[in-house]
């Protein structure tokens, strides 16, 4: 049986580092995954991962609701994401022929991985708020609610938001697919 | 705009949230939309891409992280014990009042003035003494002192002046 984050939280709390290990091996795929996908840069979601775990190792006794660090994780990603794109928009225009493909592996044959890229690129072209709540929802599996804690928003906004997004890279994808077919 | 309703069923559907009821309405309009099948069919096919996509987690932020927690946990304990009592008071201003300043700095002056004069006044004789000379004056340097009249306390005239005496003899 799986230790509930709340007791994990208060145990690290009141110095137990190991508490900290087991949370950080339970979040930090699916962390990793969403500012991997956010960025679409390897060496730029493992800085921020570590840059959020550490957040939480000094901050640990400012987590009111323990309960919900989870929501709290994905929040302090999703802020590390925005300032990092907003730091290198600053610095240097991103490059929207970015090679998609590093530090990603595909289960299937090239079709796969072709139909892989597709996606990823039709995500990319989504702006901010439809691809962090589509991102949310499909890559990493938070319900409606959760989402809405994360971004602060209400659930409604998220399903219409989610629904816009699937909208818009339903019109991204169509032509593509047909071709190919 | 009909279409539309359907495809909000879809999207709550996709994320199976969509009551039973609700679903046999949605399928019985896809069956005859193929706009609204098309966009069912894609979306569910995106979510079988997405499975293909395997990202994996790479290994080196492991070691990174806990190398970063050891240095902050090392720089934390530092902070800790700088802040500690001993070191706390080091660092601590301490706050004199500016007449409490003025009153130590004229008593220290005076001070040093009063028992400068007093050691200068008679420095040779005093250094000329022998041990036992002043050993044999001291009953005589009390009572001098507090200028009460000699009194012969250890059984021997009270000799007077002689402690400036270079050559007093007992």
């Amino acid at each position: 049986m799986m230790v509930p984050d709340a007791i994990l939280v208060k145990s690290f709390c009141n110095g137990n580092d190991l508490a900290f290990v087991n949370l950080y091996n339970r979040y930090k795929h699916s962390i990793y995954i969403f500012c991997f996908k956010m960025l679409d840069d390897s060496n730029s979601a493992e800085d921020i991962v570590q840059n959020i775990f550490i957040k939480f190792y000094e901050r640990k006794n400012q987590i009111n609701q323990p309960e919900r660090l989870k929501q709290w994780l994905y929040a302090v990603a999703r802020n590390e994401c925005l300032s990092y794109i907003d730091k290198s928009k600053r610095t240097s225009p991103l490059d929207s022929e970015n090679e998609i493909g590093s530090g990603r592996s595909f289960h299937g044959q090239y079709d796969s991985e072709e139909e892989v890229r597709h996606l990823s690129k039709a995500i990319e072209q989504l702006t901010q708020e439809y691809k962090e709540v589509l991102l949310l929802r499909l890559y990493n599996d938070l319900s409606y609610k959760e989402i809405a804690e994360i971004l602060d928003l209400k659930e409604t906004v998220v399903k219409s938001r989610l629904f816009e997004a699937r909208k818009k890279l339903y019109k991204i994808l169509k032509p593509i697919f047909e071709e190919r077919a | 705009m009909e279409c539309d309703h359907y495809r909000e069923l879809a999207n709550l559907f996709l994320d199976g949230s969509l009551d039973t009821h609700m679903q046999i309405e949605l399928f019985k309009h896809i069956t005859g939309c193929d706009e609204c099948r098309s966009f069912v069919d894609m979306m569910t096919k995106m979510n079988t891409i997405k499975n293909r996509e395997e990202i994996k987690y790479p290994l080196a932020i492991d070691g990174k992280l806990f190398q970063r927690l050891m240095e902050y946990r090392i720089q934390s304990s530092k902070r800790k014990l700088s802040e500690s009592g001993l070191f706390n008071f080091l660092k601590k201003k301490v706050v004199l009042s500016l007449p409490l300043a003025a009153a130590i700095i004229i008593i220290a002056i005076l001070g040093g003035i009063f028992f400068g004069t007093s050691l200068k006044k008679y420095p040779d004789e005093n250094m000329m003494l022998t041990l036992q000379q002043r050993q044999a004056v001291q009953p005589s340097t009390v009572i001098f002192f507090y200028e009460l009249p000699p009194v012969d306390v250890i059984g021997k005239p009270v000799l007077k002046n002689v402690r400036y005496n270079p050559n007093y003899q007992q």
